[in-house]
């Protein structure tokens, strides 16, 4: 597992294809997770002493300037949450964060988020929204000849002026992707951006987002449950779930606890997930989403997200 | 027509991304990818899809000539049976008088001069009561909608005082402010005030709070945090709330000027009562209706627009 204490990693990284580009602007960070943990006050039990619900535990992790790290996982174990506390949404209740080399604290520049949901603010039309993820103090007229890029680039060119009720999801999301991206982030965080969308608008927006990590290499910290989708756009993969045998190194009765419900759903809800694989996908992008090296992870990792739900390897059916 | 998608397959409009200014090249070959027009049909089947359901011609009930005839249908019936019912003597005068006589009496009271100064004097009433009375029920709603701590301090006060029905507030005004117009015009800020008060505070309270946060992450703080998410997303409720704290305001003019005054509608109707003048009584009463209306009208008017601009 990469260690909390890697030393401050350039800010400035390979925008030497873009003669000329600006290095000050343009640039990625290196993201460190170190011991990331992160409770919720439950809300049922209001009594006593406040329960805590563990959703993360003991996460650590680096991830390189210009990476493109995929988060995978099953429901509901903190992707989101993991992303949150990434771009200073979210505090994680122990551990900390730092972006090339400065803690995380509070909503950070350095990000920008592309939400699970749209969230494009109603009343404004597609670029109006696009054009509020613009990084402070950007003219009005590098600001318009931008969000039109952007819009041209996930191909909303022409619904620049419609409102966010007159477009599609899919659009919608794509716009919402247009706005992160406007941001010029040095870590861009992303989750699950193309999950909305049919099927072939996915393959191409995925594409396009390898186009853009090519023209401009940001750290991009991508939050998935599509497994190919991951093999296809990451360098880098992990894994978040709930770790086996947790009980045991507690030292504390199994058998009793085992005997009131599910084994697996009790050690989720004390212990909370963490990075169970990481892997490094192996091959140059764009890969060959057929190829069989990729196959054999492919099953890996869902055998992974097989485990973490049922204790089991089942056989999937893809 | 739908627009033309334009997801491009070259390269070289797709340089200058994330910051890069024009003009600089990708390496070659970079971003050459197949499946070009795929997003391109489904979007135009989209479009196609949602233009389908909108009717083309406009429908007859959005037709102005036919939604102010139609309206207007109501009251001439209601005016025909009221001279009906006079004509034939089913009442006596003195109990309903006939709308010539409504009429006439509207025409008697112009000429004298206090027709046109009743109606000002109580219309400019409501008009600066209601302006205050929503002003400070916005600044209020605002404040305890948007900070916790506000809403704990001020929230039990605002609402007690909201609990004492307006009329107790009349000896209590008279007292302080004489019979003078401030004691009327208070009256009237207190019924504007709360309609509006309470809208906003709730509205600012129910805002999605997903929206707020994408503000946030995009670097919205404080007020302009406020001017851009949090006020458009509830400027619908606040027009709604506008137009209920101007139906309040009408209601306590009267309440203000029945009791307390020497001009005003609310003041034609306590001393026709006195007067036995019944013909002035139903003058007033359609004035009130009127007026009402008329105003009703027209932050109707702007509450469409704000509807159809922020919703
Ligand atoms: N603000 C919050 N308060 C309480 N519980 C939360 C909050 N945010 C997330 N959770 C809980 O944390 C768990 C993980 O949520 P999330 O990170 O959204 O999962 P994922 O994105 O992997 O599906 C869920 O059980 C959710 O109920
Ligand atoms: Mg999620």
């Amino acid at each position: 597992m990469p260690n909390a204490t890697t030393t401050r990693t350039g800010a400035a990284t390979s925008l030497e294809a873009l003669p000329g580009g600006h290095v000050s602007t343009n640039c990625a960070f290196a993201v460190e997770f170190v011991g990331v943990g992160r409770a919720f006050a439950s809300e049922k039990k209001r009594g006593a002493r406040g329960v805590m619900y563990p959703v993360l535990r003991d996460v650590s992790l680096t991830v390189r300037p210009g990476e493109v790290l995929a988060i995978l996982g099953t429901s509901g174990c903190g992707k989101s949450t993991l992303l949150r506390i990434a771009g200073g949404l979210d505090s994680p209740s122990v551990g900390s964060v730092r972006i090339d080399g400065s803690p995380v604290a509070g909503i950070d520049a350095r990000c920008a988020v592309g939400f699970q949901e749209p969230r494009l603010l109603p009343w404004r039309t597609v670029a109006a929204n696009v054009t509020l993820g613009l990084p402070a103090g950007t003219s009005r007229a590098v600001g318009r000849n931008r969000v039109a890029e952007l819009l041209e680039l996930v191909g909303l060119s022409g619904f620049a002026e419609h409102r966010p009720r007159e477009i599609s999801g899919g659009m919608a999301q794509r716009a919402s992707l247009a706005r992160a991206l406007a941001r010029n982030p040095g870590v861009l965080l992303l989750d699950e951006p193309f999950g909305a969308l049919d099927a072939l608008t996915k393959l191409k927006m995925q594409d396009l987002l390898l186009d853009v990590h090519v023209a401009a290499p940001t750290t991009i910290l991508l939050v998935t449950h599509d497994v190919d989708e991951a093999l296809q756009l990451a360098d880098r993969i992990i894994l978040l779930g709930y770790e086996d045998g947790t009980d045991k190194e507690e030292g504390t009765d199994v058998a009793d606890r085992t005997a009131v419900a599910d084994r697996t759903a009790v050690a989720d809800r004390v212990y909370g997930a963490t990075v169970l694989q990481e892997l490094t996908v192996p091959g140059a992008r764009p890969r060959d989403r057929g190829s069989a090296e990729l196959a054999e992870l492919r099953g890996r990792l869902l055998a992974g997200l097989g485990i973490a739900a049922k204790s089991t390897i089942p056989a999937f059916p893809y | 027509m739908p627009p033309r998608d334009k997801l491009t397959n070259s390269g070289q409009e797709r340089r200058g991304l994330l910051g890069a200014s024009p003009g600089q090249s990708v390496g070659p070959g970079a971003g050459v990818r197949s499946r070009v027009d795929v997003p391109a049909a489904t979007e135009r089947a989209e479009h196609l899809e949602d233009g389908a359901k909108r009717p083309v011609g406009r429908r007859l009930s959005a037709r102005a000539w036919y939604v102010i005839g139609s309206g207007a249908i109501l009251p001439i019936i209601l005016v025909a049976a009221w001279q009906l019912t006079t004509s034939l003597g089913i009442f006596s005068v003195s109990q309903v008088p006939s709308p010539e006589m409504v009429w006439l009496a509207g025409i008697d009271l112009a000429k004298r001069g206090l027709l046109g100064q009743y109606v000002a004097i109580s219309t400019q009433r409501v008009l600066i009561g209601f302006v205050v009375g929503a002003g400070l029920g916005l600044g209020f709603g605002a404040l305890v909608g948007l900070s916790r701590a506000s809403d704990i301090f001020f929230a039990p006060t605002l609402g007690a005082i909201r609990a004492v029905p307006s009329l107790a507030w009349v000896p209590l005004l008279i007292l302080w402010l004489k019979i003078g117009e401030e004691s009327k015009i208070t009256l009237i800020v207190i019924g504007a005030f709360f309609p509006v008060y309470t809208t906003v505070a709730t509205a600012l309270r129910h805002v999605d709070r997903q929206l707020v946060e994408a503000g946030r992450a995009f670097g919205l703080k404080g007020v302009k945090l406020f001017a851009l998410v949090q006020l458009p997303a509830v400027i619908p409720s606040v027009v709604s709330g506008l137009r209920l704290a101007l139906a309040q305001a009408w209601l306590f003019l009267v309440a203000a000027e029945l009791i307390a005054s020497s001009m005003g509608i609310g003041f034609l109707l306590i001393d026709s009562q006195s007067n036995g003048r019944v013909d002035r009584i139903f003058l007033a009463i359609i004035l009130l209706a009127i007026l009402g209306k008329l105003t009703d009208a027209i932050v109707g008017v702007f509450e469409r627009w704000a509807n159809r601009k922020w919703a």
